[in-house]
C-alpha cells in the first residue's frame, strides 16, 4: 500500500510543487496589497471554489487514467484489499492537496502573523484547514465521478455544494466538510472495486449511493422547474417580467417605493385618520428598513465584510479580534502596531474591556454586533457603547437615522431612540419607543417609517422566503404608533405569491422527505440563527399531491423493480422507499439498478470440453 | 458444481448478454492445471469477456465461473497473487522508474521470484533507473512478463501480449517465456491471434467463436482436422451448400481449392462424383486451418 501511495505521490509531485507555488504567489501577492484575513465573504468562496476546483480536477485525471478496463485490471488485480488500493490513491492525493492548497495559507498566515501587525486569530488558522476540506471533498466527488456508474457518480458533485449553503461556522463548519468527505469516501469506498458499475449488494451501501442520487434527481427537476419561468417569460405572461406586477402580490410589495408601500397598506383602512395619513405620507419622507440575514458568528473563519475602520485622524486602522474580542489597531501608513481598544471606561486589556460578540462597522456612525451598537468617538480615540438590545434579542438592523429619531430592529422589534441625543451624547440610549413586530424577522422582507406629527405610521411586510416554500402566506401590517409609543393596526391585507403555489412549492410535492433531509443538512452543527424563521407548513393541497407522487412512484416502483435484478426483500425495500421518497427514489432505482439480463433461449445441458 | 482442482479455470453454462448480443454462450469449458494453453477466436468472439469474468471484474449473466478453484466473482487478494495477469497494453506506471516498480511489487507479492525476474529482464537492455514511460513497447512487454512471472503465479494469463511488437521483440518475448523456469512452474493461458506464435508456445488450443466453445485440442490434433483439396473441376463444381464440412473455397488458375474439416478419403470421392477430374490433398499450416475455421461463419451481409 506504502508503495502505491509513494508512487502516486511521485507521479503528481510536480504537479503538486506548481499548484503550491502559484497559490502562495497569488496569496503572497494579495497580502501584501490587502489584509487576506479582513475580506469579504465573496473573495474567500472564490477561493474555495478554485481550490475545489482543483481538486475535483486531480480526482477525474488520477482516476480517470485509472479507470479504462486494462489499467483497472492492472491497478486492482493485486494481493491488496481494494480498500488499501483506494487508501493509498486518495491518501496520495490528499497529501498532493494539502501541499498545494493549505500549506500556503499557512505560509502566508504566518507572514501575517509575524512580519505584520495584522490581525491573525485562531479563526484564520482553520482557513488552511477548511481550504484542504473544501479541496478534498472536491477531489473525493471527482474521484467518484470517474469511478463509479457514469449513469449516476455526478451526484457526488452535489455533496460539496453543501458547503455554500450550510449554516454553521468557525469549527462546527469544519465538521460539516468532514461529515461531507466521510460521505463522499464512503462513496468511493463502495464504487472501488473491480466492477464498479456493478450495484452494491449491502443495504447500507445502496442507501448511501442512493441518497445523492435522489438528491441529484431531485435538484435536476427543481431546476428545470425554472423551464416553467422561461416559458412564462417567452410568452410574456411571467410577472416578473409584466409591465405592472399583480396587484396585492409580492413583486409589487418588493418592488414598491417606501411611500407607495405605506399607501397600499392603508389603502383599504377605515380608520378614521386613513385620509391624513395618506396625505401625511405624499408630503414625508418615508425611511425603509432590510432586515440583516445573517450577523457574525465569534469564530468563523470568513467576514460577512472586513471587521475594520479607519481613524483617519490619528491614521489608525482598527480591526476586530475574535480572540482578543477587541479592536487591534495599527499605523494606515506605518503598519506599525498600536496596541488594542476595548469598548468600556477603562481602555484596558482587561476581560471588562471585550466586546460581548463580534462587532463590525456599519456605515459611517456605528459598529454594531448581535447584541448592541456602538459609537468611536474621533476625537478621544474609544468605543463607547450607545445602544444595547434586550436581554435574548438580536440585532436586525443596526442604528439608522429615521426623521429626528435614531430607528433600530431586533429580531422582535422596532426600537426608536432619541436623535438628539444620539447626535450631542456617547451615553447609552434609552428607547422612546417599541414596536412589537407580529411575525418573524425572518420572515420580514422591509419595514417603512414615516414620523407622523405625534409618532410613527410604521409598516412591516412579510414576503421573505415566498418563492423557496417558506413562507405561505405573505402579508403586510400597517401600525399607528402614537407619541406614548402605543401601537396599534390599522391595516393588514394578505399578498400574494404571483407564482402558481404547486410552482413555488416544487421541493415539498416532490419529495417532503428530500426537502427535510437538505434543510437538516443546511442547519447541520449549526447553532439557533434568530435571524431566520422556520419554515411554515405546507398547504394542504401541495401534501395531497406529494401523496399522489409518492404513491405513483410506489407503484412505478412496483412496475420498474420487477424488470430489474433484485433479491424479494431487495426490491421491496426498493418500492417502500420510493413510496416513502417520492419521485427522485423512482429515478435512483432507475439509474441505479440494471436490467434484468436473461438469455434468450434456454441453455441446452452441455456437457464440457476436456482437454 | 463439482470443485475439481486439477483444472486452472472451469466454467459451466457461462452466459454473458450485451443488450441483444450474446458474448458467452453457454459456455463449459475446463483447462487443465499445467502446460500453455492458447485461445484463439475472431474479434468479439467473447476472449475478453471470459477474462473479465474469470479476474471477477464483470458478472457473468448465467452460469458459473471458477479460475484455481475459486468463484471468479468471489476473489481474494491472495487469491489474486496466484494469478499473474499480462495484457497488450503493458499497462504499468509511466512516472515510476523501472526499478521502483520491481520495488514495489516485490512488496506486494509473498512469493516474489527474484532470479525469475532477473532471468526473463535479462533479454531486454532496460537500466534499473529508466522510466517505464522511457521504455520501448517490446522493453515494456519484456518488462512486464518479469514482473508476472516474478510473483510466482500459479495461473499466468497473457492477453495478447505481442499486439503491436516487432518481429524483433517478439521473438525475444516469446524466448524469454519459453527459457523461463518460472513459466515450468505455473499453467499458461497465452491468447493471441499470431498463430505462429501458438504454433511454437501452445500445447493445447482453444477456439471461442461467438462466445462457444468450438475446439479443445493440441494443436497439431486440430491441423491434422482440417484438410486442403485441389481439384480440377470442370465448370463451376459441386453447389458448396453440397460440399462436406466445407470451410473455404478458392478457384485459383482453373483449379478449385477446398479446405474442409474432418474430411477423410471420402471427400475425394465426392469430388470425383462431382466431375473432378484430377485430385490432390496436401496437409494445412495452423495458421491457415484456424483463420478458415474462424472465417467460415463470419458475418457477411444478407445479400452476399
Amino acid at each position: 500500500m506504502i508503495d502505491l501511495f509513494k508512487g502516486e505521490l511521485l507521479r503528481f509531485r510536480l504537479w503538486a510543487a506548481a499548484a503550491a507555488i502559484i497559490n502562495v504567489a497569488v496569496l503572497g501577492f494579495l497580502s501584501r496589497m490587502v489584509d487576506m484575513a479582513q475580506q469579504p465573504l465573496f473573495v474567500y468562496q472564490v477561493f474555495a471554489a478554485v481550490y475545489a476546483v482543483a481538486g475535483i480536477l486531480l480526482g477525474l485525471y488520477q482516476m480517470g487514467s485509472y479507470r479504462k478496463p486494462n489499467h483497472w485490471l492492472n491497478l486492482l488485480h493485486r494481493p491488496l484489499h481494494r480498500l488499501r488500493i483506494a487508501g493509498a490513491l486518495t491518501g496520495a492525493g490528499s497529501l498532493l492537496l494539502l501541499v498545494a492548497v493549505a500549506l500556503p495559507i499557512v505560509l502566508v498566515a504566518l507572514y501575517q502573523d509575524t512580519m505584520t501587525a495584522r490581525v491573525v486569530d485562531m479563526r484564520h488558522w482553520l482557513l488552511p484547514v477548511a481550504a484542504w476540506l473544501i479541496a478534498v471533498s472536491g477531489y473525493l466527488a471527482g474521484a467518484y465521478a470517474m469511478v463509479g456508474n457514469r449513469r449516476y457518480s455526478f451526484a457526488a458533485f452535489l455533496l460539496p455544494n453543501l458547503f455554500m449553503y450550510a449554516q454553521a461556522s468557525g469549527m462546527a463548519m469544519l465538521g460539516v466538510q468532514l461529515v461531507a468527505i466521510a460521505f463522499l469516501a464512503a462513496m468511493l469506498a463502495i464504487a472501488f472495486k473491480p466492477d464498479p458499475a456493478a450495484p452494491s449488494r449491502n443495504p447500507a451501501a445502496v442507501l448511501t449511493i442512493a441518497l445523492p442520487v435522489q438528491l441529484g434527481a431531485y435538484f435536476l427537476v427543481w431546476m428545470l422547474g425554472y423551464g416553467m419561468e422561461i416559458v412564462w417569460t417567452a410568452t410574456g405572461t411571467h410577472p416578473l417580467n409584466a409591465p405592472q406586477p399583480p396587484k396585492g402580490g409580492y413583486i409589487e410589495a418588493d418592488r414598491a417605493e417606501g411611500k407607495d408601500m405605506l399607501l397600499l397598506g392603508i389603502e383599504n383602512s377605515r380608520d378614521p385618520d386613513a385620509a391624513l395619513w395618506r396625505e401625511q405620507v405624499a408630503l414625508s419622507d418615508v425611511y425603509t428598513r432590510y432586515p440583516l440575514r445573517n450577523l457574525p458568528h465569534t469564530g468563523e473563519m470568513t467576514n460577512l465584510q472586513p471587521m475594520e475602520f479607519t481613524d483617519g485622524d490619528r491614521n489608525i486602522t482598527w480591526v476586530f479580534s475574535h480572540d482578543r474580542m477587541r479592536f487591534v489597531g495599527y499605523g494606515a501608513l506605518d503598519k506599525r502596531a498600536r496596541g488594542e481598544l476595548g469598548v468600556d471606561e477603562a481602555q484596558a486589556a482587561g476581560s471588562s474591556a471585550e466586546f460581548p460578540a463580534p462587532t463590525m462597522p456599519f456605515a459611517a456612525d456605528y459598529l454594531y454586533n448581535a447584541h448592541a451598537a456602538y459609537q468611536y468617538d474621533d476625537g478621544q480615540g474609544r468605543f463607547y457603547e450607545r445602544i444595547r438590545l434586550p436581554q435574548g434579542e438580536v440585532m436586525a438592523s443596526p442604528p439608522e437615522p429615521a426623521g429626528d429619531n435614531i430607528l433600530v430592529l431586533s429580531d422582535r422589534a422596532a426600537y426608536f431612540y432619541p436623535g438628539r441625543e444620539a447626535a450631542n451624547g456617547l451615553d447609552v440610549l434609552q428607547p422612546l419607543m417599541r414596536v412589537p413586530m407580529s411575525g418573524q424577522v425572518g420572515n420580514l422582507s422591509r419595514m417603512d417609517v414615516v414620523e407622523l406629527l405625534d409618532g410613527y405610521l410604521i409598516s412591516y411586510t412579510y414576503t421573505w422566503g415566498v418563492w423557496s416554500g417558506e413562507l405561505q402566506h405573505p402579508y403586510q401590517q400597517v401600525l399607528r404608533v402614537d407619541g406614548k409609543g402605543q401601537a396599534r393596526e390599522v391595516a393588514r391585507r394578505g399578498l400574494s405569491i404571483d407564482l402558481p403555489s404547486l410552482y413555488t412549492n416544487r421541493n415539498t410535492w416532490l419529495s417532503p422527505v428530500l426537502r427535510a433531509i437538505c434543510l437538516g443538512a443546511q442547519d447541520l452543527f449549526a447553532a439557533k440563527d434568530p435571524l431566520r424563521a422556520k419554515p411554515e407548513p405546507m398547504p394542504a393541497p401541495v401534501l395531497w399531491l406529494a401523496g399522489v407522487c409518492c404513491l405513483l412512484s410506489l407503484l412505478g416502483a412496483v412496475w420498474l423493480s420487477g424488470k430489474q435484478a433484485h433479491s424479494p426483500r431487495g426490491r421491496w425495500a426498493w418500492v417502500l422507499l420510493c413510496g416513502v421518497v417520492g419521485l427522485p427514489a423512482l429515478a435512483s432505482l432507475w439509474l441505479m439498478v440494471p436490467r434484468r439480463e436473461t438469455l434468450p433461449i434456454a441453455a441446452p445441458n452441455a456437457q464440457p470440453v476436456a482437454a | 458444481m463439482n470443485i475439481d482442482h486439477d483444472y486452472v479455470i472451469e466454467t459451466r453454462a457461462l452466459s454473458k448478454r450485451y443488450g441483444r448480443k450474446l458474448a458467452l454462450d453457454n459456455l463449459d469449458l475446463r483447462i487443465p492445471r499445467g502446460r500453455i494453453h492458447a485461445i484463439v477466436g475472431a474479434n468479439g468472439a467473447g476472449k475478453s469477456t471470459l477474462f473479465r469474468i474469470l479476474m471477477g471484474f464483470m458478472p457473468q449473466t448465467a452460469g458459473e465461473a471458477r479460475i484455481l478453484g475459486k468463484d471468479s466473482q468471489e476473489l481474494t487478494p491472495a487469491d489474486r497473487s496466484r494469478i499473474g495477469f499480462v495484457n497488450e497494453e503493458h499497462t504499468l506506471p509511466n512516472w515510476m522508474r523501472v526499478a521502483q516498480v520491481m520495488a514495489m511489487q516485490k512488496h506486494q507479492y509473498p512469493r516474489w521470484n527474484q532470479r525469475a525476474f532477473d532471468g526473463v529482464i535479462g533479454h531486454y537492455h532496460v537500466l534499473p533507473e529508466q522510466k517505464v514511460g522511457q521504455l520501448s513497447r517490446g522493453e515494456r512487454a519484456g518488462f512486464n512478463l518479469a514482473l508476472a512471472l516474478a510473483q510466482g503465479p500459479e495461473l499466468l494469463v497473457l492477453d495478447e501480449p505481442t499486439l503491436g511488437l516487432d518481429v524483433v521483440a517478439k521473438r525475444a518475448f516469446l524466448e524469454s517465456l519459453l527459457y523461463s523456469n518460472a513459466a515450468d512452474d505455473c499453467t499458461v493461458i497465452y491468447c493471441s491471434h499470431q498463430m505462429e506464435e501458438i504454433e511454437r508456445v501452445a500445447d493445447n488450443l482453444i477456439i471461442l467463436e461467438r462466445g462457444q466453445l468450438k475446439n479443445m485440442s493440441a494443436p497439431e490434433e486440430f491441423t491434422a482436422r482440417v484438410s486442403h483439396w485441389v481439384a480440377d473441376v470442370p465448370f463451376k463444381g459441386p453447389e458448396l451448400h453440397t460440399v462436406p464440412g466445407l470451410l473455404e473455397v478458392q478457384r485459383l488458375d482453373g483449379l478449385h481449392h477446398y479446405l474442409v474439416l474432418d474430411q477423410d478419403d471420402g471427400f475425394e470421392r465426392f469430388l470425383r462424383e462431382a466431375g473432378a477430374r484430377n485430385v490432390q490433398s496436401m496437409p494445412v499450416s495452423l495458421d491457415r486451418a484456424v483463420n478458415a475455421f474462424l472465417a467460415k461463419n463470419h458475418a457477411a451481409p444478407a445479400a452476399a
